[in-house]
């Protein structure tokens, strides 16, 4: 969507590159429809921007605790990472300065700029590192994102008073990717001293802003970090602080009520906006609109192939083929997201895409399950093999299917009754959910997965994830046990050669994608509205949350 | 003397209650699937270690046969050690005592606005003809069905988008507590109301109102210098169960309004199987519950006394 | 003098259904007029059109009340009417004064309503006229509530409330009805009071004997009409119409026993007399001895050693005031209250105090009729149904097999054997009646309990229950401890008496002994206050 190119073109500027990739950006093509273009208002300084959040309150603000895209969501006001992404999608150091990769590819240096203090006044050095991965290792921390995305590194050597040596364990090409995530900021050392319920409710980070208090159920209140020095320097800006005297970071589970507190003006911004509520704020024009997918995985489901009718790549095509999404997510999500046939995000570079796999044919299908020797019917209409129908139990989550998203799958689920595929789909609570795919008992599921960068596929797709943690869980919900696959994707992550990584990723990308063990869907949906009065929002993290410090309030 | 005695049976009786209640959720919660430990450790899909899974059973008895945990869990409750909250890792009781003041808040002002919907609507009733009392009798049945969530929505729609007079959420004014309360109290009005409009009916039958009339007060003089308070004792008693049956309420009200409170954190609570927590919301419910009929039933047989002298 | 009243062709509808037509009353000032007829004769209704508060339809020829025309009135004008020009007394000052109000505070209320004089000057017309009325210590009883008084304080506050605003018409509607004795010779001489004050007084009863006491003149209401009206004097020694002289006739004071009240009575006297009824000379011993009976509820006592006899085949009159502890002397005779002390003998066997498993084959010898028939009926159960339980001692309700029972236990009673298929709430008020004593009649008893069997009931109806009673004590020999405060109806059904007053027995004997050679005081002022028709 448009929308993403603008955020792209704002983080482009504040990342300080040469001069003539700045010209090339800023003479990207702006979409019309884009409400937001405000360039005409002079920012000025003050105001607090109201936030409400759709998401269940974290119950910590420090996002190395657990790790899910709620606290990542507020944290990245406050807290900053040693890496993030550039308008390509390139990694480009932010709290770091510079880094180095060792031939074996086993040590890399991380230099720190200088001059950047942490809110409690302490100085950003080489210690900070050391102790921010080894509280994200430690047991007590209980971080389980950023606990996998550091797991490689052994050790943590301070050289001197800005640089820092990883030792890993083995080769991690998207080690870098996993610390330009907030699940890996940098907070300061002196905080992370203090107990951890402490830590909990006043993370210490960098950021411009700073946590001033958070009463639980109502907001989390953030103020402008007076002290605040953006990384890169912003020479077109007046002064280094936010515009924003502070935001106030609300929680409103309910869609309605939520929308409804944009509309009357009591909230300026909120997120996980509704496919409905979108479209018709595209229409009236009276909200802007930004749209930032979310790294890693898109959204998709996948097909269990560990078990029948699954286990039969016919029946998997055949399934796949049967499906029309593009005219659900036209009527049922008023074209408010983008269809994907990828099994990347559309902000994953590395991502390829294959359409002509996907083409709805409910010809092709009926012959393939004809063919797959699913050609007798019960009843009711459904196929029939050997006594047993051609049945699949769909778990799906209300915490992540929208309203919306599960119409789609009741749609899905009668264009395949069409060709005698009979469609289960169970609504369940997170909770359930999880156990019920930890008891194997799904044919189809829609897990989202948010990762910096294409080592997703490997958490994803090889064979190792089939087994499962002690809690029962495991990300590798096609089950794909491919000893190819397997080596492509180790390759891929011990690689140093940017274009043969590439070339592996695509490779993996490919043979997942024919095997039709995955169907694509679109993109993980990030939707916020906002109040018109709000101007340049659109800055964004490396995984897709916005950054205020650019925002102001005007009328 | 017969008034102690009747608190201290109730007494009683709210503890056997209490037991009950506390054994029922140990059993359900048991019966629920999902691994406590899991939960304590930030919910399925947390990715802990075994390790850490194992230490966080040690941690919470989890590991020790059943029998022995009850006896454990009911052990701590007689001493009002709720526990720690498995996802907000902090004391229950804490927790609660924070979250129990809006609620109370906003139970207290929905059962005053209820008695005053209540009060208006038997006023009018005893004024209305017979097409207006059957209109205001079914209106009182309408509002008596109307579902929480359904009717918070409503009046989002209605006040907050569409006229703009009243915020949609709690911004700690008044104002903000307007549409929670109505929403909590229009039911309950709606059911108090034919309440006291039966009672209405026999009061104002009643040879002291004739004696009334008599002597030439105006119906609405009698309405509230003699049948209103006759009436009013079954909607007292009931109003024991109405105030904690507001708490049920407040959970998909607060969820609805996004206000701070006892329901919502209930709500996180069951979502996380946080069990500590739902443990703790759920006796103290239960607790509120007899306090509140055993209050309502006090005053009722002390005004009762009165009411049926003879 | 002065015409206070003048109603012409007064008609009241409900929906359509007549309920007064063409009803003419005339009352002139220092008058006292009485209305009387029984359950359903429009008495009340008409009594409450002229305060404008029946509920229905009212049309009149002519409607004046104190010179006013109450036909041109909207509501705001009765308003000004009631209380201050016309006021209403009512039946029980228990119903008729809000228990949750004191007292004083319901009297003033009619002036307060009339916007007259300041609080205080209330208050002092309010303690003027209770003292006035004969109320000790009015200061301190005007913040009681009425259930805290005794029934004369009580009586006194109601008919203040009536006078306080000085109305020229005073209407009492039932206002003697359901009290005891002397509460209701109080009242009566309070009417009599307010009359002679120059009021008017439209007296409503269904009670002829006691309207006769202050009454001018009476008019006689039946369905909705006036049947005939009259001089007191006149209309009871020459009556016209012959439901006047049913109604007289109805009246059981001074009415010797055995003596048929009713036409129904008259009736069932001609039948021949069961030749096998046992001689009640043959056995001595009595039907039911008490021995210092003693009970008392909460350390406060209820009946103090309360001893007589009921000889075989008679019948014992037992008269007390409410409170003075029959019901509760009543309830340890049918074993259903434990007595403190004492002895219940049935038969010369004993019975109380015996542990339930002892005594429950005796039980059949003791049957029990209750004032409310409603009230012990199971309401699912059809009479049938209720009689089959009784003939079965409890076991079954199976009406095909006791037909042939059923039907004679409601011969005896006087009612037709179709009457089995109905349900309690289809009858009369005298048909359940009759239901219940059929009930109690199915063991066959040997002693019947009698509490309040027709004070809830209408004078020519109580006549046919009270002739009955008699015919089926004469034809089986049942005996029968009848329990009453109404002095008249006890007069006319006992061969003994028993006064009850405050939970002791202060006087017993023969009915003549006691009616005629009182030696008790107390016993003489309950005859006192006995209306006698003069």
């Amino acid at each position: 969507m448009p929308s993403v190119s603008r955020a792209r073109r704002v983080l482009s500027l504040s990342i300080g590159l040469p001069v003539a990739l700045t010209l090339l950006a800023a003479c990207a093509p702006s979409n019309p429809e884009s409400s937001t273009s405000q360039a005409s208002v002079d920012p000025v300084a003050g105001g607090t921007l109201v936030y409400a959040s759709g998401d269940a309150e974290p119950t910590c603000l420090d996002p190395h605790v657990g790790g899910n895209y709620p606290q990542a969501l507020v944290a990245s006001q406050y807290l900053e990472t040693l890496f993030t992404k550039d308008a390509e999608g390139k990694i480009v150091p932010w709290l770091a300065e510079s880094t180095e990769l060792s031939d074996d590819g086993l040590h890399r240096t991380i230099t720190l700029r200088e001059g950047i203090t942490f809110h409690d006044g302490t100085k950003l050095t080489a210690e900070a590192i050391k102790a921010n991965i080894e509280h994200l290792q430690d047991p007590n921390t209980a971080s389980s994102t950023g606990y996998l995305a550091v797991g490689k590194i052994e050790k943590v050597t301070v050289t001197d008073e800005l640089t820092a040596e990883l030792t890993l364990a083995s080769k991690d090409n998207a080690l870098l990717e996993s610390l330009s995530m907030p699940w890996t900021a940098i907070e300061s050392p002196e905080a992370l001293k203090r107990p951890k319920a402490v830590n909990c409710t006043s993370p210490v980070g960098t950021g411009p802003f700073k946590v001033e208090s958070w009463q639980t159920q109502q907001a989390v209140n953030l103020v402008r970090n007076e002290n605040y020095q953006p990384p890169v320097a912003q020479p077109e800006r007046s002064q280094p602080t936010a515009y924003l005297e502070g935001i106030s970071w609300r929680f409103i589970p309910e869609a309605a009520t939520r929308y409804a507190a944009l509309q009357s003006g009591e909230v300026d911004i909120i997120d996980n906006a509704q496919p409905d509520t979108i479209a018709t704020a595209a229409t009236s024009g009276a909200f802007g609109h930004l749209d930032a997918p979310r790294p890693g995985a898109a959204n998709r489901l996948e097909l269990n192939s560990s078990k029948a009718p699954f286990d039969d790549q016919l029946v998997r095509e055949a399934f796949i083929r049967s499906l029309d999404v593009n005219s659900g997510i036209n009527a049922l999500l008023f074209n408010t997201a983008q269809r994907s046939y990828s099994l990347l995000s559309s902000v994953e570079p590395l991502g390829i895409s294959e359409p002509d796999l996907f083409t709805p044919d409910v010809q092709k299908a009926n012959a393939l399950l004809d063919e797959a020797g699913w050609t007798e019917r019960d009843a009711e209409g459904y196929r029939v093999k050997d006594g047993k129908r051609l049945s699949l139990t769909f778990p799906v989550s209300t915490n992540q299917s929208v309203p919306a998203e599960q119409s789609l799958f009741e749609q899905m689920q009668a264009s395949a009754k069409e060709v005698g595929v009979e469609v289960k789909i169970q609504l369940l609570d997170l909770s359930s959910w999880y156990g019920a795919l930890a008891e194997h008992e799904y044919n189809l599921v829609s897990a989202p997965y948010t990762k910096v960068g294409p080592s997703v596929l490997r958490i994803l797709y090889h064979s190792d994830s089939t087994v499962p943690a002690p809690s029962g869980y495991f990300a590798n919900n096609a089950q794909l046990k491919n000893p190819k696959l397997d080596e492509l994707l180790t390759r891929a992550e011990e690689t140093n050669d940017e274009a043969e990584r590439a070339e592996l990723y695509a490779q993996a990308q490919r043979l997942v994608l024919e095997g039709y063990y995955v169907l694509p869907l679109y993109d993980q949906q990030n939707h916020f509205l906002y109040g018109k009065h709000v101007h340049q929002v659109g800055d964004t993290t490396a995984v897709s949350s916005p950054v205020y410090y650019n925002t102001f309030l005007a009328k | 003397m017969k008034f102690l005695a009747l608190v201290a049976r109730r007494l009683g009786a709210t503890l056997v209650v209490l037991w009950l209640v506390a054994s029922a959720i140990f059993l359900a919660i048991r019966a629920v699937p999902g691994d406590p430990a899991e939960a304590i450790m930030g919910g399925p899909g947390s990715q802990a270690s075994e390790q850490a899974l194992a230490e966080a059973r040690a941690a919470y008895g989890l590991d020790r046969p059943v029998l022995v945990q009850y006896a454990m869990f009911l052990g701590r409750l007689a001493v009002g050690d709720f526990g720690t909250s498995y996802s907000l890792k902090r004391p229950v009781a804490e927790v609660m005592g924070e979250v129990l003041p809006p609620t109370l808040l906003l139970a207290s002002c929905a059962l005053l606005t209820a008695w005053l919907l209540a009060t208006i609507g038997g006023l009018l009733a005893v004024r209305a003809t017979a097409l207006g009392s059957a209109l205001g009798s079914l209106a009182e049945i309408v509002a008596a069905a109307l579902p929480h969530f359904w009717l918070g929505s409503v009046l989002i729609m209605l006040f907050s988008t569409a006229l703009g007079w009243l915020p949609a959420v709690d911004t700690g004014t008044p104002a903000g507590m307007l549409l929670p309360v109505l929403t909590l109290a229009l039911p309950l009005a709606g059911f108090l109301t034919q309440l006291l409009r039966d009672s209405l009916a026999t009061a104002l039958g009643s040879d002291f109102v004739l004696a009334a009339r008599a002597r030439g007060e105006s119906k609405t003089s009698v309405f509230f210098r003699h049948a209103l308070r006759h009436s009013m004792l079954p909607v007292l008693s009931l109003s024991g169960w109405a105030f904690a049956s507001l708490l049920s309420g407040a959970v998909v009200v607060e969820a609805v309004f996004a206000r701070p409170g006892l329901g919502r954190a209930l709500l996180s609570a069951v979502l996380a199987r946080d069990i500590p927590m739902v443990t703790g919301i759920a006796l103290f419910s239960a607790a509120v519950y007899m306090l509140f009929m055993t209050l309502a039933d006090a005053i009722a047989s002390m005004l009762g006394g009165r009411v049926h002298a003879a | 003098m002065s015409r206070l009243l003048t109603v012409e062709n007064l008609s009241v509808d409900f929906a359509g259904a007549e309920a007064v037509r063409g009803v003419k009353l005339q009352l002139d000032s220092g008058e006292c007029l009485g209305l009387v007829g029984e359950s359903g004769s429009g008495k009340s209704v008409t009594a409450r059109s002229l305060l404008g508060l029946s509920g229905g339809t009212v049309r009149a020829d002519a409607l004046r009340i104190a010179g006013t025309d109450a036909l041109a009135l909207n509501e705001r004008g009765w308003r000004a009417l009631r209380g201050a020009t016309v006021s209403m007394v009512l039946q029980d000052a228990l119903l008729a004064l809000d228990p949750l109000r004191p007292i004083g505070k319901e009297i003033a209320d009619a002036l307060r309503v009339h916007g007259r004089h300041p609080r205080a000057e209330r208050r002092r017309l309010t303690l003027n006229l209770l003292e006035a009325l004969g109320m000790d210590d009015p200061a301190r009883r005007i913040t009681a509530r009425s259930g805290e008084l005794s029934g004369g304080q009580r009586q006194r506050a109601l008919i203040a409330q009536a006078l306080i605003a000085e109305p020229q018409l005073v209407i009492a509607d039932e206002a003697t009805t359901a009290l005891d004795t002397r509460l209701a010779a109080l009242v009566l001489e309070q009417l009599r009071a307010v009359k002679q004050s120059g009021r008017g007084v439209l007296m409503i009863s269904h009670d002829l004997a006691q309207v006769a006491q202050v009454a001018d003149r009476i008019a006689v209401m039946r369905q909705g009409r006036i049947v005939e009206t009259g001089p007191t004097a006149e209309l009871l020694h020459n009556p016209t119409h012959e439901y006047t002289r049913m109604l007289l006739r109805a009246i059981p004071a001074g009415v010797p026993r055995h003596t048929p009240l009713s036409q129904l009575g008259e009736r069932i006297t001609l039948t021949p007399r069961n030749d096998k009824l046992p001689a009640a000379a043959s056995d001595p011993t009595p039907a039911l001895r008490v021995e210092n009976l003693s009970k008392s509820f909460d350390g406060i006592p209820a009946v103090r050693q309360v001893s007589f006899e009921l000889p075989r085949g008679q019948s014992l009159g037992l008269v007390g005031e409410s409170g003075s502890g029959k019901t509760t002397t009543a309830r340890m005779v049918l074993g259903l209250t434990t007595p403190d002390g004492g002895q219940v003998r049935v038969n010369g066997k004993l019975f109380t105090p015996l542990p339930e498993r002892e005594r429950r084959t005796a039980r059949p010898q003791l049957g029990a009729v209750y004032q409310n028939p409603m009230a012990s009926f199971d309401p699912r159960f059809t009479v049938g149904m209720l009689l089959a339980d009784a003939l079965s001692k409890g076991r079954n309700l199976r009406v095909a097999g006791q037909r042939t029972a059923i039907t004679e236990l409601l011969d005896t009673v006087r009612l037709p054997a179709k009457l089995a298929e109905r349900y309690p709430f289809e009858l009369s008020g005298g048909q359940r009646q009759r239901v219940a004593i059929a009930r109690a009649l199915a063991p066959a008893p040997k002693v019947l309990v009698l509490d309040e069997p027709v004070s809830a009931l209408d004078v020519s109806v109580q006549a046919q229950v009270l002739d009955l009673l008699d015919e089926i004590q004469r034809t089986t020999g049942t005996s029968y401890l009848f329990i009453s405060h109404d002095l008249a109806v006890i007069e006319h059904v006992s061969d003994r008496v028993a006064v009850m007053r405050g939970g002791q027995l202060v006087e017993q004997g023969t009915a003549t002994q006691i009616f005629t050679q009182p030696q008790h005081e107390y016993t003489r002022s309950l005859l006192q206050a006995l209306p006698r028709l003069g």
